[in-house]
């Protein structure tokens, strides 16, 4: 039996759409007795007391007049209709009839049984017709096929809609004249329409009318046109009234308040608790979107039982990504949240199968595992690809690009190395998560004395394999570009990250060497710029993807090899890195500084005594020449240092972190940080249990083979970026210590942190069951501040979406928070970072594909603007960007929230950095000038990129609303009312609030457009500029003069600027409250780009338009669910979202105002201030981010738009779906719903076989696409 | 409501009803219209009843008239009994009232010769 709840979500089920459509319900006056069972009825030996239960408007009761039959009908309105037919009528209940036992001759139960909403109260149903009639008695039943000719039922229990025949129609004229009592009265015959005709329309109907009735009630099923058209045609054959439109309203206020004060708050319930409590009986009441009258009008809405709801419910995460999928890209499974990475893989793959190249790296990769042969293949594949990113190189460099040709072949060679390796490490992924750790730990040890035994050694080797990584990344990537490009981006964007954050913390333990430091740091900025556009001409020409991830390196390499040379030129140079990697990758740049803050504050003094100025002019030239070997120089200087020691330890701990973080699955932030910094190091030691594996051969080009070719393999799977920057984080944390090790190290690190998250990825994708302990680890890697809490965030989105947003706002909250604790700059870093990391996470997860190219393409825009630069990379850059961007377009949606984040973070890492410069500035003015001029053409580039992006993001975040919401309405449909409503509450709220902050943000950014243009300009200027001092290796000084030059204008302005910026921001921020002074602010911030405040006004600006274009998305996609409900002939639901959108956007606009005073603050006070602005970012990117998630994430973004459509839709519902619809249609005909359990072939007849054992079967039969069963009540003997 | 469907209402659906028959009809509006006379019909209907309860409820609402208290022998056959049955069991209707249920007192409202017979939840 089922439980009392079930049984009230049961007779609630059928009160709300049986019961209560029967009393609204007019029947056509067409359909007539169906001829079998006049027939049972005429057969009948005179004298019978027969009933009816369930009569209807009584058609058949008055076929025989030698018989007594009783009408007994469940509706009021239908009794009235039937008594005023001269029939005896009451009103009784099927489950509960009022008769003695056995008083009944003959029982008529035609269309009722399949009203009943469990297998329970149907054989309730069919026992209670058998109490009442007598031994010998004859039962008729008849009920609705789930075969039928006209309509096909995917499910059992569907609510099928059902016209309410447009007045003219319903009033027949018989009706009229018959029925007069009340309004309802005047409603004609009842005709509920496969049950009734009634014995007034016997005589006239003729049969041909019944068919068509018939096949118009099976019409309304699917078939649905042809099922309106007749209704309404029939309606207006049958008898026009006058009265129509008054009693349709009449009918629908009724219906409202009837259903409003009873049948919603029941619904409702019953749903929720049927979502929540499996039961066999249970119907999914996904309540029939009854919305879209419409469309679906005709449509019949299937409920799934409590079996299938239970294992939604179990999976509703997964279910709503898997439809999502299907209908969105396919790219998603159904996923369980067990098989989460494996989806993830899955998904890699398929977005890998996108791309053809993509496929084949996947093969690639699995086959290199596997086979050195597939390896070989996946090389001429490189080869393939090679010339495109030759060209690209050439573009870049004609040497990088002869370079990178020359390293591909050494790249296979190295491939074929690693597949051992990448057998190995499957191996171990598979097998489980500890045995990794385990071998991590060892070989954390073991790989890492060998990896600096081996950078100590080969200097030069580490640099070939710089190359031959980047070569094998290009390769894979030119095969995985996706999965290649979000996972390059996210190595980039973290090892910048990580460089900048080792800078800043070296910066800011060096504060006293800011103007020497600036000098140096600008120098090493361009060195690094020179190495990066080296590497990156190589990784164009084999793809554009491993060009950034290669900048990043370069970049945090020659960060190190900065700090390393001198505190002052390691912070500048860091500073710098800092500026570009924020650039490029704010994100990983603020996990990894968290994890680096306390590795760099540590090693800063180290750093500053082993980092001689002199290394940074003579690293540059080399570093132009390859970045790599610069690195390898630091390496060595550092790796002397102490920092082995603390590595050691420091792994020590990761690794006794890690165990425990994995255990404990996410873990506490707190823990998580510890555990990322665990995490990193056990990242490094997988990294080194590759190198050490591949040691045996060539440990260190081997090695780098190795790892490169993990990395291809792990390239593929686009999933792998969260894992990436997970590792990107764990590394950053292991840099600061490594620092001491020296640059080489990092670049290891880099690279096998790089490695490792290819690993990662591919460990899911290689094995499901490692999958699942890839995530814990990456979550643990992640751990360091936002990391863990983003990656834990995507998960649960990804299962559920409603469940986890609120929790993902939380856990970045939470992030926010532990990041604090940390060193204030890293604490501003964490922040940005974890929001940033977040974001990631679930965007990589969801649309692995798509997301990592727009990464991709992000980081290497911003790569490019930070690194190369800038020169000859900005327009590189944005002549990439813009090929991504058609590329991605469709993905766009998903991946812009990522590039907005990314822009975002890298807007944080350039306030951060400029928080920095303002710092030294106050040192020294004419140093923060050339820094502010460096900055603000950043904060050009990447505003314009952003702006671009944005706009782009937006408009494909439209398009995909769109498609989301379509198919968000087809899966309402499918999926049912209750579980959206359930959800509805929280979810509306964020939305509406997300879109508001989107519109805001949207005005933003258009403004931050115009100031782009304008900038872009100056953006050219500095682009020669920096090319200039790429050219001229001494050129820093050059560079600064022309960037002075340039910029001069704006750095005199910015000076004065700045200190008005500061004054003026919080004011500002005041006005930004509104949406008027936020466009102002952002002009403000432009004419103040040169100023580090400004520039920190406009990263914040930036990060605010990021925001707004996705709330823009959000509005965009709240609008469309807000269409959509509209289509689905919900005015009120619309009413009710514009309303919330538009609190939503007051909200919004509130959060961005504070956000925006925030950051005025943090111009004054930039590091404490920008802390807490980058919390109140980091919330509000979190907030935006988790409706990016959403959009983005097909399955999330679906879920979502259900979830917020069917918020609307609840919210119209809860005024009474029914009644709302009816109001939409007000005029026209009101489509009800009907709840109907149709019976397969013999599921009757088993159900009075089985438990209704005193009936006795005679004939059973399919007539009138219902199945049909006469039978005689026997004795049944019982011992 | 026919006297005829009250011979066969019973209110024994509802939770501690034993029985529940017969209901205790309180007919505020009763209606005696002319209907066909089957002597057939009455004559096979004759048996399922229960006379006593028939008659009482009859008496109930004052439409007793002449019809004697006991079923006569040979009904059948004699037109004139069939015809006073016939009145009582079909042409007299309550229109307005209640049926109470004698063990627990439920009232079940007739109107508009509607016995509203549905019971609560909690009723069942």
């Amino acid at each position: 039996m089922p439980s009392n709840d079930q049984v009230a979500r049961s007779v609630a089920l059928e009160q709300a759409y049986v019961y209560d459509v029967y009393e609204q319900f007019l029947e056509k006056p067409n359909s007539g007795p169906w001829p079998r069972v006049q027939q049972f009825i005429e057969e009948l030996e005179p004298g019978s007391l027969v009933c009816d239960v369930g009569c209807g408007s009584g058609k058949y009761l008055s076929l025989n007049s030698s018989i007594f039959n009783m009408g007994g009908e469940r509706s009021r309105r239908l009794g009235d209709i039937a008594r005023d037919k001269d029939n005896e009528v009451m009103i009784l209940d099927n489950l509960a009839l009022p008769f003695r036992d056995e008083s009944l001759d003959a029982v008529l139960s035609i269309a009722v049984v399949h009203h009943f909403t469990t297998t329970e109260r149907r054989i309730r149903a069919l026992r209670e017709l058998a109490r009442v009639m007598r031994i010998g008695g004859r039962i008729i039943i008849s009920v609705w096929a789930m075969e039928q000719s006209h309509r096909k039922f995917e499910s059992q229990d569907v609510l099928v809609p059902w016209h309410r025949p447009q007045h003219l129609s319903t009033p027949s004229l018989e009706l009229t004249s018959t029925t007069n009592t009340s309004e309802d009265d005047f409603l004609p015959p009842y005709h509920a329409y496969t049950q009734s005709d009634s014995d007034s329309n016997k005589s006239e109907r003729a049969k041909l009318i019944l068919n068509k009735k018939r096949s118009k009630s099976r019409h309304k099923g699917r078939s649905i046109d042809p099922g309106r058209s007749s209704s309404p045609s029939s309606s207006s054959l049958s008898s026009p009234n006058e009265t129509c439109y008054s009693f349709v309203r009449r009918a629908i206020q009724k219906l409202a308040g009837a259903r409003r004060s009873v049948q919603r708050p029941w619904f409702l319930d019953s749903w929720t608790a049927c979502t929540k409590e499996p039961s066999p009986s249970r119907y999914d009441a996904t309540k029939c979107d009854c919305c879209d009258c419409e469309d679906v009008q005709n449509l019949p809405i299937e409920l799934r039982r409590i079996d299938d709801e239970d294992i939604i419910t179990a999976r509703r995460q997964t279910f709503p990504s898997s439809q999502l999928i299907s209908e969105l890209s396919a790219n998603f499974k159904s996923r369980s949240l067990t098989d989460m990475k494996t989806v993830e893989n899955n998904n890699i793959v398929r977005s890998k199968s996108i791309v053809p190249s993509g496929s084949q790296t996947l093969q690639q990769e699995e086959s290199a595992c596997r086979d050195s042969k597939e390896e070989n293949k996946s090389q001429s594949k490189v080869s393939l690809m090679k010339p495109r990113l030759v060209k690209q190189k050439k573009s870049i460099c004609d040497e990088d690009a002869e370079e990178a040709l020359d390293e591909p072949t050494d790249m296979k060679n190295m491939v074929r190395n690693m597949p051992d390796f990448k057998i190995l490490h499957y191996n171990s992924h598979c097998r489980g998560v500890f045995k990794q750790r385990s071998l991590n730990e060892e070989i954390m040890s073991a790989e890492r004395i060998k990896e600096k035994e081996n950078v100590k050694r080969n200097i030069q080797k580490q640099t070939s394999l710089n190359e031959e990584l980047i070569f094998q990344r290009h390769r894979k990537l030119d095969s995985l570009k996706d999965s290649l490009f979000s996972v390059s981006t996210s190595k980039r964007l973290q090892l910048i990250k990580t460089g900048f954050t080792n800078k800043f913390k070296t910066s800011t333990g060096i504060e006293k060497v800011t103007s020497s430091s600036f000098k140096n740091g600008f120098v090493k900025i361009f060195q690094n710029w020179k190495s990066t556009e080296l590497v990156s001409p190589t990784i164009p020409e084999n793809e554009t993807v491993t060009t950034p991830t290669l900048t990043t390196s370069n970049n945090i390499d020659d960060k190190k090899d900065s700090s390393v040379t001198t505190t002052s030129e390691r912070r500048h140079s860091k500073e710098d890195n800092s500026d570009s990697s924020k650039d490029s990758s704010l994100q990983s740049d603020t996990s990894v500084d968290s994890e680096d803050s306390f590795a760099s504050v540590i090693f800063i003094p180290k750093t500053d005594p082993t980092s001689p100025t002199p290394l940074s002019p003579g690293p540059v030239s080399p570093r132009l020449n390859t970045s790599v070997p610069n690195s390898p120089r630091i390496k060595q200087s550092s790796c002397p240092t102490s920092p082995r020691i603390k590595q050691m330890p420091l792994t020590v701990y990761p690794l006794t972190k890690q165990l425990s973080s994995p255990k404990s699955g996410f873990g506490s932030s707190k823990s998580d940080s510890d555990s990322s910094n665990g995490t990193t190091t056990n990242l490094l030691s997988r990294d080194q249990l590759k190198a050490d594996i591949q040691t045996k051969e060539t440990k260190e080009i081997v090695v780098a083979s190795k790892k490169t070719p993990l990395s291809q393999k792990y390239s593929v799977p686009p999933i792998p970026k969260f894992k990436k920057t997970s590792l990107n984080t764990k590394t950053s944390p292991e840099k600061p210590p490594t620092n001491n090790q020296i640059q080489v190290p990092s670049n290891n690190r880099d690279e096998r942190l790089k490695s490792i998250r290819e690993l990662l990825k591919q460990k899911p994708g290689f094995g499901v069951r490692s999958s699942r302990s890839n995530y814990p680890i990456v979550r643990h890697s992640s751990v360091t501040n936002g990391n863990f809490r983003s990656l834990a965030r995507p998960l649960p989105k990804l299962l559920s979406l409603e469940l986890f947003n609120p929790e993902t706002d939380d856990k970045d909250s939470d992030s926010s928070a532990v990041s604090s604790p940390d060193s204030i700059e890293s604490v501003v870093e964490n922040k940005n970072k974890s929001p940033t990391v977040g974001t990631r996470f679930p965007f990589s997860p969801t649309k692995i594909i798509n997301k990592p190219v727009i990464k991709p393409k992000e980081t290497k825009d911003n790569a490019k603007t930070t690194d190369t630069a800038s020169s000859m990379g900005l327009i590189e850059a944005a002549a990439n960007v813009a090929n991504s961007l058609d590329n991605a377009v469709n993905k766009v949606i998903k991946s812009s929230p990522r590039s907005r984040r990314r822009q975002i973070r890298s807007g944080d890492i350039l306030s951060v950095i400029q928080g920095n410069f303002e710092m030294r500035r106050t040192v020294q003015q004419i140093e923060d000038r050339s820094a502010g001029k460096l900055d603000p053409i950043w904060a050009e580039d990447c505003r314009r990129h952003l702006t671009d992006f944005a706009d782009k993001l937006s408009e494909k975040l439209l398009q995909e609303i769109h498609q989301y919401q379509h198919i968000s309405d087809e899966k309402q449909l499918l999926l049912g009312f209750p579980s959206n409503e359930n959800l509805h509450d929280p979810y509306i709220n964020r939305l509406s609030e997300e879109l508001d902050d989107l519109s805001k943000l949207s005005a933003e950014i258009q403004k931050q457009n115009e100031y782009l243009a304008k900038l872009t300009a100056s953006d050219s200027l500095y682009s020669s500029q920096c090319v200039k001092c790429k050219f001229g290796k001494c050129s820093c000084d050059n560079g600064d003069t022309d960037h002075g030059e340039n910029v001069d204008v704006p750095k005199t302005n910015v000076n004065a600027d700045i200190i008005r910026n500061s004054v003026k921001n919080p004011i500002v921020s005041t006005k930004q409250s509104k949406s008027e002074n936020v466009s102002e602010d952002p002009v403000k911030n432009t004419d103040k780009v040169v100023d580090e405040t400004d520039g920190a006004n406009t990263k914040t600006l930036t990060k605010n338009y990021l925001k707004k274009g996705a709330s823009i998305e959000s509005y965009e996609s709240e609008k469309e669910s807000s269409s959509n409900s509209i289509t689905s002939s919900v005015t009120t639901s619309v009413h009710f979202e514009l309303g919330e959108s538009g609190d939503s956007s007051d909200r919004g606009s509130k959060e961005t105002n504070s956000s925006t005073s925030r950051y005025s603050d943090e111009g004054s006070t930039l590091s404490l201030v920008s802390c807490h602005d980058w919390k109140t970012y980091n919330k509000n990117s979190n907030s935006n981010s988790d409706s990016c998630d959403k959009q983005f994430f097909s399955s999330d973004k679906i879920e979502q738009v259900h979830e917020k459509k069917n918020i609307s839709k609840d919210q119209s519902m809860s005024n009474t779906s029914q009644e709302s619809l009816p109001s939409d249609n007000i005029g026209g005909a009101i489509t009800f719903h009907r709840y109907y359990h149709v019976f397969k072939e013999g599921e009757l007849d088993q159900l009075i076989e089985r438990h209704v054992q005193n009936l006795h079967i005679i004939s059973s039969y399919y007539d009138h696409a219902s199945w049909c069963i006469v039978a005689e009540k026997v004795q049944v003997w019982t011992i | 409501m026919k006297l005829l469907t009250h011979n066969m209402l019973t209110s024994k659906c509802m939770k501690g009803v034993t029985v529940g028959y017969p209901l205790k009809i309180n007919a505020f509006d009763v209606k005696v219209s002319e209907v066909d006379f089957n002597p057939e019909f009455v004559s096979r209907i004759i048996p399922k009843l229960d006379w006593n309860v028939l008659y009482n409820a009859a008496e109930s609402i004052g439409q007793v008239e002449d019809m004697p208290k006991s079923i006569v022998d040979d009904y059948e056959n004699n037109t004139d009994f069939l015809k006073k049955v016939h009145r009582v069991l079909l042409e007299v209707e309550v229109i307005n009232g209640e049926l109470v249920c004698p063990e627990t007192g439920r009232k079940f409202p007739i109107s508009n010769g509607i016995p509203n017979m549905l019971l609560n939840e909690d009723e069942v």
